[in-house]
C-alpha cells in the first residue's frame, strides 16, 4: 500500500518553522502531540501534521510522558464500541444541565450555556479534548514569522442553517460584535492585541487578516473562546429569537431553567462515517436541573449524561451499571493564592512555608479522591504544550516552620501565625482548606477558615489576603499568566497584587515564541519564578469527567466540559 | 363546678414551710413530677443521654474529632461505629462533640483567644428570649392600654417575618459566632415568649392574691415580678423547653446553611450539609446527625409535652 508523507518543502511551504519542528520530533524532543499542536498553529491541516508525525521514525516519535497525567480522553469505564457496521443514525440524547438566560453569544458568560450555543453555532477553530487547536470554520490558518499577522481562510461550501453561505463579511461581523464595547463581550478583553475592527481585515470573501498590535501565539485557541461562536452577518441580538447558525442541529426550544431542544440539519455541511450528512442523532435535549436532581435522573435513567459531575457525583455515578465514566486531564486548578501587598504575605518566607506545608497528596486524596495530577506551585499544568517537567515540591512541615521561626523571631510574633483563609463552598475547596488546616499547623500557620457560598467569595475574591479561588482550564500555559501575574492585571484579576520584572519579561518572550521547545525553556525560567517568589500554592490539577449512558458512542471528556454531539450516535438502534 | 384557687406555689410542687425538707428532697420532688408521666420520662431519657454524650466527649471520644486518619465515606464498621465522613474523620466523634455546640458549652472570642462559658448556644438563647420575652409580655399585660398597644403590634410586626430570613439578617449584620447565633434566637424567639406572658398575665391579674398585692400598695414592678411571675412560670417553662427543640433546629439549620461554626469543629447542621454532597454514594454521613438533631429535638418535646399534661392535672 502506497502510503503519503509530507516533505519537508511541503512543510516549509505552510511555514518556515514547521521543519525545524519535525526534526525535534524526529530526535525525540517533542512529542507527536506538540507537534501535530505546532504545525496546525502555524496553518498546517491537522490532517496533513497527523500524517508528517506518523511519518517521524519511531524511536523519537513520541517522547517520553513528561508526567504522571491521565492520556486525555482515556475512557476510565468507557466500553469500546462493539458495534459492527459503524455509527448508527437516529435516536435522543438527553442530558441534565442547568438552562440560564441566553440572549448574545458574544455575551455569554458560563460554559452551559456556551453548550446550548455550540449545538446550533461553530467557532473557528476547535481545541478537542487532545487540548490541540485545529482548524473547524476555517480551512486554515497562517501566521507571520512575527506572529503579528494571522491570515485566517474560510473553508468553502459552509451554510447556515437559513441557506446562506459562510463568508468573511459573518465573521467581520462577529469580530466586530466581540470588539464593540458596548456588546460587553469578554473576547474583547481577551483579544486585547486587536485595537478594534479596524485591525481585521477582509481580504476576500474566504480570507481575513489580522493585524495584531502585540505578538500572540494563542489567536487560534482564542477563536475558541466560548463566546467566539460565528454569528449570521444579520444577527439581531438574540439568540433564541434568531437561532441561526453552521452548526448540525436546529434549535426547536429553548426554556430558561426548563429545558431546550435540538433536532438534526438534514443539509449540515460535513459528513459522518457512512458519508451522509452529521449529525447521526436526530435530537439533543437539554433539561435543567440542579446537579443533585441530575445525578439522581442519572441513576435512575432519566437522562443519558451529567454536565461537569462534581466528586461527590462521580463517586456515586462511577460504578452505576450502564455508565461509562470518562476522565480527561486538565489546566483546571483551585489555587492557593497570598496576597503579596498585606501582610504577612508580603514576605516571601511565609509564603514559601505555607507552599511547603501542603501535603499534595493527602490534599489530592481527601478533597478528590485522587483524580487529578500533582502540581507545582505555578499556573502551569503538565497538559500545556510548553510545561516544563520539574520535580513536585515535597511535604515539608519542618522546613516550613524554620522559615517561620526565621520571621517570628524578626518580628517578635509568637508562633503560630494566625490567618484567615476565605473560600466558598462550591466544588471541593473546603476540603482543600480543611486538609491544609491540619498539616499547617505543624508548620506554624494557625488557619482560621471562612468558608461562605460562592456568591459570597465571588464578590471579595480578588480582596481576600489568603484565599483558594478556582482557575479554569486554558489550552496554552502563556493565556492565564497575564490575567493574574502582572502589574497591569492589578485592578482586574490579578488577585495577589504580584508582579515580577523578569517574569514579566520571560512571560512576553513566551507568548513571541512559535517554536514548543524554545517556549518550553522560557517556561522553565517561569515556573522556577513562581515557584521561589510567587504568590501561589496548588496542589494539583483537577480531571474533569464526562459520564454518559455506555450506549452513546462518539463521546469525549473535554477538559472544560464542551459538549460536542455531532459525531456521537446510539449503538443500539 | 368551682376551680381550685391555685396558691403561688402550686403549679411546681407542695408548698415550701420553714423548716420543711432540704434542698435536694425540693428538687427531686420538682423533678419528680417528670417521672409522673411516662411521655416525659422518655423525653426526660432521651434528652439525658445527649447531655451524658456530650459530658463524655469533653473528656473522652473513640478519635480526634478532626482528624483525617481513615478511608473517605466508609459505612458503620467495627474501628468507625458510625463510619468516616467525605474527610476520612470519625462520625461517631464528630456526633459527640457536635453535642457540646448545642448542650454544653458556648465559645467567646475575648481578644485573640476564645473561651467556653458552660451550657450550649441553644440553651442561651432560648434564655436570652424567655427574659426578653416575658419582660415585655408581662408589662403589656399588665399595664395595658397604649403600652399593650405598642408592645404587642411591635412584636407582632417582627413575628411577621420568617424566622429563617431574621437568623440571616442578622448574622449578615453582625458576623458569624456563638454570641450572634444566641442573639439572633433569642430576637426571633422573643414575640412568641411574650404572647404567652401577656395572656398568663392577663389571667393571673384577675386573682385575689394580685389583688391583694396592690392593695397592700405593692409597686407595679413587684407585683408582676413577685407574684404575677412565679404563677406563670410553669407554662413558659414547658413552652421554653420547646423552644430549645427550636433553637437545636434553627442551629442545625444555620449550620446547613454554612452559617454554623466555622469548619473543621463539628455541628450536626454542618455535618449534614457535608455529608448531603455524598448522600448519592452514601447516606450514612446524612442520617447520624439527623438522627442525632430528630432524637434531641423529640426528646425536649415529649418532656415538655408531659410537663405540661403534669401540670395540667395539678392545675385541675
Amino acid at each position: 500500500m502506497k502510503v503519503r508523507r509530507v516533505s519537508k518543502k511541503e512543510m516549509e511551504k505552510v511555514h518556515p518553522a514547521i521543519p525545524a519542528a519535525y526534526e525535534q520530533l524526529e530526535q525525540g524532543r517533542i512529542t507527536r502531540r506538540e507537534f501535530i499542536r505546532f504545525a496546525t498553529l502555524l496553518g498546517m491541516s491537522a490532517a496533513t501534521a497527523t500524517i508528517a508525525a506518523a511519518c517521524a521514525p519511531q524511536g523519537g516519535g513520541e517522547a517520553a510522558p513528561t508526567t504522571a497525567a491521565a492520556v486525555e480522553g482515556e475512557a476510565t469505564t468507557a466500553p469500546a464500541d462493539t458495534s459492527a457496521g459503524g455509527p448508527r443514525r437516529g435516536g435522543t440524547i438527553t442530558k441534565s444541565m442547568q438552562l440560564q438566560l441566553l440572549d448574545h453569544p458574544a455575551r455569554l458568560s458560563w460554559v452551559e450555556g456556551a453548550n446550548v450555543v455550540r449545538q446550533m453555532s461553530e467557532y473557528l477553530t476547535e481545541t478537542g479534548s487532545d487540548n490541540v487547536t485545529r482548524p473547524y470554520l476555517l480551512d486554515r490558518w497562517e501566521a507571520s514569522e512575527d506572529v503579528m499577522t494571522w491570515d485566517l481562510y474560510l473553508k468553502q461550501g459552509v451554510t447556515f442553517n437559513n441557506g446562506d453561505a459562510l463568508t468573511a463579511d459573518d465573521v467581520m461581523f462577529t469580530f466586530g460584535e466581540w470588539l464593540n464595547p458596548d456588546v460587553g463581550s469578554s473576547m474583547l478583553g481577551l483579544m486585547s492585541y486587536l485595537s478594534g475592527i479596524q485591525d481585521v481585515e477582509k481580504v476576500d470573501d474566504h480570507h481575513i487578516r489580522l493585524h495584531l498590535q502585540t505578538a500572540n501565539i494563542g489567536v487560534p485557541e482564542h477563536l475558541f473562546h466560548y463566546p467566539a461562536v460565528i454569528l449570521h452577518r444579520n444577527f439581531g441580538g438574540d439568540i433564541v429569537a434568531s437561532p441561526v447558525g453552521t452548526g448540525a442541529f436546529t434549535l426547536q426550544e429553548y426554556a430558561e431553567g426548563e429545558r431546550a431542544v435540538f433536532r438534526r440539519r438534514a443539509d449540515y455541511w460535513r459528513n459522518g462515517a457512512d458519508g451522509q450528512p452529521l449529525p447521526y442523532l436526530d435530537e439533543v435535549i437539554y433539561v435543567s436541573t440542579d446537579k443533585d436532581a441530575g445525578v439522581a435522573a442519572l441513576q435512575s435513567g432519566q437522562v443519558d449524561s451529567l454536565y461537569d459531575p462534581r466528586p461527590p457525583d462521580w463517586q456515586a455515578l462511577k460504578d452505576v451499571p450502564g455508565l461509562a465514566t470518562r476522565a480527561v486531564s486538565t489546566a483546571q486548578a483551585l489555587i492557593l493564592r497570598m496576597r503579596v501587598d498585606l501582610e504577612p504575605w508580603d514576605d516571601n518566607r511565609v509564603r514559601s512555608a505555607l507552599k511547603m506545608a501542603q501535603n499534595r497528596e493527602k490534599i489530592l486524596q481527601l478533597s478528590y479522591f485522587g483524580e487529578g495530577d500533582l502540581s507545582l506551585d505555578a499556573h502551569v499544568a503538565p497538559i500545556h504544550p510548553e510545561f516544563c517537567e520539574q520535580p513536585i515540591p515535597a511535604f515539608d512541615p519542618e522546613g516550613a516552620r524554620a522559615l517561620m521561626e526565621e520571621y517570628a523571631s524578626e518580628k517578635g510574633i509568637e508562633l503560630p501565625l494566625r490567618v484567615v483563609l476565605s473560600t466558598k463552598n462550591d466544588q471541593n475547596e473546603p476540603e482543600i482548606a480543611t486538609a491544609l488546616k491540619e498539616d499547617a499547623l505543624a508548620a506554624g500557620f494557625d488557619i482560621e477558615l471562612d468558608i461562605t457560598e460562592p456568591d459570597g467569595y465571588w464578590d471579595r475574591w480578588t480582596e481576600v489576603p489568603l484565599g483558594i479561588t478556582s482557575w479554569t482550564h486554558r489550552p496554552l500555559g502563556t493565556m492565564v499568566l497575564p490575567l493574574a501575574y502582572i502589574q497591569e492585571a492589578i485592578g482586574a484579576w490579578n488577585e495577589t497584587r504580584w508582579s515580577d520584572e523578569e517574569f514579566e519579561t520571560l512571560l512576553r518572550q513566551a507568548e513571541a515564541t512559535l517554536d514548543v521547545e524554545a517556549r518550553r525553556a522560557i517556561m522553565c525560567d517561569i515556573q522556577t519564578i513562581m515557584q521561589e517568589r510567587g504568590p501561589i500554592g496548588n496542589s494539583y490539577w483537577k480531571n474533569v469527567w464526562n459520564i454518559t449512558h455506555e450506549r452513546f458512542q462518539g463521546i469525549e471528556a473535554h477538559p472544560t466540559a464542551y459538549d460536542f454531539f455531532y459525531e456521537v450516535y446510539d449503538n443500539t438502534l | 363546678m368551682a376551680a381550685i384557687q391555685p396558691t403561688p406555689e402550686t403549679p411546681l410542687g407542695p408548698v415550701a414551710t420553714a423548716g420543711g425538707p432540704s434542698r435536694g428532697r425540693r428538687l427531686w420532688s420538682s423533678l419528680s413530677i417528670i417521672f409522673e408521666s411516662r411521655i416525659a420520662t422518655v423525653g426526660f431519657l432521651m434528652v439525658m443521654f445527649w447531655i451524658v454524650i456530650g459530658l463524655l466527649s469533653l473528656v473522652w471520644t473513640p478519635f480526634p474529632p478532626n482528624e483525617s486518619r481513615f478511608v473517605q465515606n466508609l459505612p458503620p464498621n467495627t474501628t468507625n461505629l458510625l463510619g468516616t465522613d467525605n474527610l476520612g474523620r470519625d462520625t461517631l466523634s464528630r456526633l459527640m462533640v457536635g453535642t457540646q455546640v448545642v448542650l454544653l458549652k458556648t465559645r467567646v472570642p475575648v481578644g485573640d483567644r476564645t473561651i467556653s462559658l458552660p451550657i450550649g448556644v441553644a440553651i442561651w438563647g432560648v434564655l436570652g428570649s424567655l427574659t426578653l420575652g416575658t419582660f415585655l409580655g408581662q408589662i403589656a399585660g399588665y399595664r395595658g392600654g397604649r403600652w399593650d398597644q405598642t408592645i404587642m403590634q411591635l412584636l407582632d410586626a417582627f413575628v411577621a417575618f420568617p424566622s429563617i430570613v431574621l437568623y440571616l439578617v442578622v448574622i449578615a449584620a453582625l458576623g458569624r459566632g456563638d454570641l450572634v447565633v444566641i442573639f439572633a434566637i433569642a430576637i426571633t424567639g422573643a414575640p412568641g415568649v411574650a404572647r404567652l406572658a401577656r395572656s398568663l398575665t392577663l389571667d393571673i391579674s384577675t386573682r385575689d392574691y394580685v389583688r391583694a398585692a396592690e392593695t397592700r400598695g405593692e409597686s407595679q414592678w413587684y407585683v408582676m415580678f413577685r407574684e404575677i411571675l412565679p404563677n406563670a412560670r410553669g407554662p413558659l417553662l414547658v413552652d421554653a423547653m420547646l423552644r430549645v427543640g427550636y433553637a437545636i433546629f434553627a442551629i442545625g439549620t444555620l449550620g446547613f446553611l454554612g452559617l454554623g461554626l466555622p469548619p473543621p469543629d463539628p455541628d450536626w447542621g454542618s455535618m449534614v450539609n457535608e455529608a448531603r454532597r455524598f448522600m448519592f454514594s452514601t447516606a450514612w454521613g446524612v442520617i447520624w446527625p439527623s438522627l442525632a438533631i430528630s432524637s434531641l429535638v423529640v426528646g425536649l418535646s415529649l418532656l415538655a409535652d408531659g410537663l405540661r399534661e403534669e401540670l395540667n392535672r395539678y392545675q385541675r
